[in-house]
């Protein structure tokens, strides 16, 4: 895929992507939280590695290496704690790219091809390919019908509306049911349209 | 076929009962970058008995079966590196570990010094 095949994907293909995902590896069915690294090396085979320093001496939190093979990952995000949360959107924002952009430097085989192909990127095709990864990404660790449905569950018996019902009720719920941010639950909840129907 | 090692036999006893690195981690009291030294061969296993029964109990082994044995033997023969992981280090191009796209903390390019500074540093891995 050289960058002027570079394909954007609408959120409905992305959320069909990610039901075929789910359907394909995560196993048992259904199984919430998703368990993104065990999807990772068992189906794809490709190793989580740690990467001491990745982000205080490179910038990046985890990238997904071009030979598609190992998944590096900044050490502090693997092992820290209080990191669980973002490793674990990381690696399924890593996957979702294996997913929807892998072809894109096929056949590079050098530092300067890839640097080339890298600078025929512009600024907004690469936030698109960030942004569809992230959708993917967000779609598989909190698949649309599950979501929905706990969401709903948890508004029911609350006297709280509106923002109050959704951020003090319903969203840190959702975040430890899914195992992600209370952020990256909002973004969901937002784009599944949930504020207009769950009031 | 590749000769086992400590590190492969762990690694495909934990994906074979659905362990994801991390949970895996946990459950054996490491952190989860030293598991994936033991599996890559970076780190020798661990020379503790009672770390080793608590990863084998976990991996559901029978005290005394030949899975059991195999995996004390292998533990008592550090320092080689997993056979997959010393191919790859040798054959790999350096290219094919560069990013496919970046999670940057600041959205930009990354220019061919802070290429050279990454590729040097993996090769440190």
């Amino acid at each position: 895929m050289a960058p002027s095949d570079i394909r954007f994907f609408t959120s409905a293909e992305l959320e069909l992507a990610a039901s075929f995902f789910l359907e394909e590896y995560n196993k048992p069915q259904n199984l919430i939280p998703v368990e993104i690294d065990l999807i990772i090396e068992r189906e794809f085979d490709i190793r989580v590695l740690d990467f001491g320093g990745l982000q205080e001496f490179h910038g990046l939190e985890a990238y997904l290496a071009l030979g598609c093979h190992t998944i590096y990952v900044d050490r502090n995000y693997m092992d820290l704690e209080k990191m669980e949360r973002r490793y674990r959107f990381t690696l399924a924002e890593e996957i979702a790219h294996f997913i929807l952009h892998k072809d894109l430097f096929k056949g590079v085989k050098t530092v300067e091809e890839y640097l080339k192909v890298s600078d025929e990127l512009s600024f907004g095709e690469r936030s698109r390919m960030q942004r569809d990864a992230r959708r993917l990404a967000g779609a598989i660790l909190m698949p649309a019908d599950i979501f929905e449905r706990k969401a709903r569950e948890q508004a029911v018996g609350t006297s709280l509306t509106g923002a109050s019902l959704r951020n003090i009720v319903i969203i840190p719920y959702l975040a430890n049911i899914f195992n992600v941010s209370e952020a990256t639950a909002t973004v969901r909840y937002e784009q599944l349209g949930l504020d207009s129907m769950i009031n | 076929m590749s000769k086992e090692t400590f590190g492969s036999i762990l690694r495909r006893l934990r994906l074979g009962h659905g362990f994801g690195l991390r949970r895996f981690a946990k459950l054996i009291g490491v952190l989860p970058s030293n598991l994936c030294h033991f599996e890559s061969g970076k780190l020798n296993p661990p020379q503790n008995r009672e770390t080793l029964e608590r990863i084998a109990k976990v991996l559901n082994l029978k005290d005394g079966s030949p899975e059991w044995n195999k995996f004390f033997d292998l533990a008592a023969k550090p320092g080689e590196v997993a056979v997959d992981v010393k191919e790859y280090l040798c054959e790999q191009d350096m290219v094919a570990e560069l990013p496919l796209m970046a999670r940057a903390i600041k959205d930009k390019k990354m220019t061919k010094a802070e290429i050279g500074k990454l590729i040097k540093d993996l090769k440190r891995i």
